[in-house]
């Protein structure tokens, strides 16, 4: 009985009609949240004594870089369950997971960028976390690249799992090989360390980011999912009452 | 907790960071309304040809159902209902 | 098109042969493979060429001057060397995928880790040792420091059996692709990265003075990791390449 949920959730079908209900839950929560940090942190938070105002970048550069780490491991354990227990759904949240990963990530390098502008003067620094960073946005685009190659959709789904499961094993090491290299070639004039000593006032708008970032990739992720569910399913009883229903 | 900013320019301006700051927020907020509206869309799109199709299977049944009553001697054309699976 | 009779003789013996063990079934694809590439040797020339003429175009597009040649070469030459790699990569299974080797090699009841393994060991050897071999001479070109052409080839010769062997992992990938050449490279070149780290470091370090045997450490640690997961890996997408 306790695997029930866990076998219902093969059923796209089951899926589709159970998070229906949550979505503008989901959709409102998220917005309540991202907008409330986001003025707090635009105009209530106080300016940060070194940087000014320019700090307020990030708001949204931490909580899209947290979600691009985290949402690739989501990538790669959802494509696992796909490829070991052949559940159809979980290829399917795979597939939504990657555009949105490289998304954030593309959010992420871009607001770095923006940020290290009057920051270090200069829009690009081979910093080690950009750099790992970018190095992560390249992933999510060879997963994405090989999903588009194949005209069958399971293999693709199970090409890219694998290749997402490759990259799961080879992020920390890239991770620590870039932290080392950069140890290595560190300019001393770059030190940016005072982000553990951050303010209470500053941190809590940062947490309400981190956690609207959260609840809208859950949104995304599901909407994704929730369209592919259905483009899929298209042939099928159910989804053809759906359309006809308007 | 209270408003940092003198005035509503003076949030804008952000003491010369407004460019940066504002930059960073309005991609980001594109690009969140990008990952929200692309599913969004492409859902809407599917259910359309769904639609469509439906519309046009019970066009063709219509046909032929008043093909056979007009010609009891021809043959009904096979049901093509994509829902039948 | 001279490799279809070793494979009739594989299948022959295989026949006869109820169930060769693991190691000859390493042997024969090890042998076979060393023989098909020793008939195709122009084949075998295109990814030397091919680095010795990137290397060409260094001084060409940056200057002549030695003391600026002498600070890039070691990166130079480690990523000229792995896009090299990536190059000859495409054919590591696609000629078999063509034929049908690849299907009975599915099918044989060898494990296909130890098949795809004994098939990358002979592309080390005709890619990774050769470009190895090569590198002193592009050291020579990019006026390498004197002291820096020991540590590049130990860590070519262990970086480009991790190189291969990784790759290996992209070319079962986009095996059954048409235009896989390309998606192959964007797939692996961001899991090549700790490798070129630290075999350019390693080089660096050495036209210091400074003891390399760290670096060397941690390449032989991602090659001995390489050895046990990219082969199942690569395997495993094989068989997805093939059986859809």
């Amino acid at each position: 009985m306790a695997w029930q949920w866990f076998h219902r959730l093969g059923s796209p079908r089951w899926f589709y009609e159970k998070t229906g209900p949550w979505m503008p839950w989901l959709a409102v929560l998220s917005a309540v949240l991202l907008i409330s940090g986001a003025v707090w942190g635009l105009a209530f938070a106080p300016a940060d004594m070194k940087q000014g105002n320019s700090y307020r970048i990030i708001y949204i550069h931490v909580p899209a870089a947290f979600l691009a780490l985290a949402g690739y491991y989501i990538m790669a354990i959802s494509g696992a369950i796909g490829l070991i227990w052949k559940m159809k759904l979980a290829d399917m949240v795979m597939k939504s997971a990657a555009p949105i990963g490289a998304v954030l990530t593309f959010v992420a390098l871009v607001t770095g960028a923006i940020w290290g502008k009057p920051t270090w003067g200069t829009w690009w620094v081979w910093d080690a976390r950009i750099t790992s960073m970018l190095i992560l946005f390249f992933l999510y685009l060879g997963v994405i690249a090989l999903q588009e190659a194949y005209q069958h959709q399971d293999t693709a789904n199970k090409a890219s799992a694998i290749l997402a499961l490759v990259g799961t094993v080879n992020i920390p090491i890239i991770y620590k090989s870039v932290d080392w290299w950069y140890t290595l070639h560190q300019p001393a004039t770059i030190k940016f360390t005072s982000e553990s000593t951050i303010h209470p006032s500053m941190l809590y708008p940062l947490l309400t980011m981190v956690i609207g970032f959260y609840c809208f990739y859950a949104l995304v992720l599901l909407l994704r999912t929730r369209s592919e569910v259905l483009e899929r399913e298209k042939k099928t009883r159910w989804v053809q009452d759906l359309a006809r229903q308007g | 907790m209270q408003f940092q900013f003198d005035s509503v320019s003076d949030l804008l301006a952000m003491a010369g960071h407004g460019p940066y700051v504002w930059a960073a927020y309005g991609i980001t907020l594109v690009s969140l309304l990008y990952l929200v509206v692309t599913p969004l869309r492409r859902r809407r799109a599917l259910l359309a040809a769904l639609r469509r199709q439906q519309r046009m299977n019970r066009a063709e049944t219509e046909l032929s159902k008043q093909g056979a009553a007009a010609d009891p001697a021809a043959t009904p054309s096979p049901s093509r209902d994509p829902r039948v699976n | 098109m001279s490799d279809i009779p070793l494979a009739e003789e594989q299948l022959l013996r295989s026949r006869q042969l109820v169930s060769p063990g693991v190691w000859a079934g390493f042997l024969a694809t090890l042998r076979r493979d060393t023989i098909i590439a020793f008939r195709h040797r122009g084949e075998m020339m295109n990814p030397l060429v091919f680095f010795l003429m990137v290397i060409t175009m260094v001084p060409l597009g940056i200057s002549p001057e030695r003391i600026i040649l002498a600070t890039l070469a070691p990166g130079m030459i480690w990523v000229v060397a792995l896009l090299a790699t990536l190059l000859s990569l495409d054919s590591l299974f696609r000629s078999d995928f063509e034929d049908g080797t690849l299907e009975q090699l599915l099918m044989s009841p060898q494990p296909l880790y130890f098949q795809v393994l004994a098939k990358v060991a002979v592309h080390w050897l005709v890619t990774g040792l050769p470009l190895t071999l090569m590198a002193p001479l592009l050291g020579v070109m990019l006026s390498l420091p004197a002291a820096g052409f020991v540590p590049l080839c130990y860590t070519l010769l262990l970086g480009t059996a991790s190189l291969s062997l990784i790759g290996a992992i992209g070319a079962a990938l986009t095996v059954a692709l048409r235009k896989g050449g390309l998606l192959l490279s964007l797939v692996i070149m961001p899991l090549y990265v700790p490798v070129l780290i630290f075999g350019a470091s390693a080089v660096n370090n050495g036209i210091e003075g400074f003891p390399i045997g760290g670096q060397l450490a941690v390449l032989g640690a991602f090659l001995a990791m390489a050895i046990v997961l990219a082969p199942m890996a690569a395997a495993g997408a094989l068989r997805i390449g093939i059986n859809g």
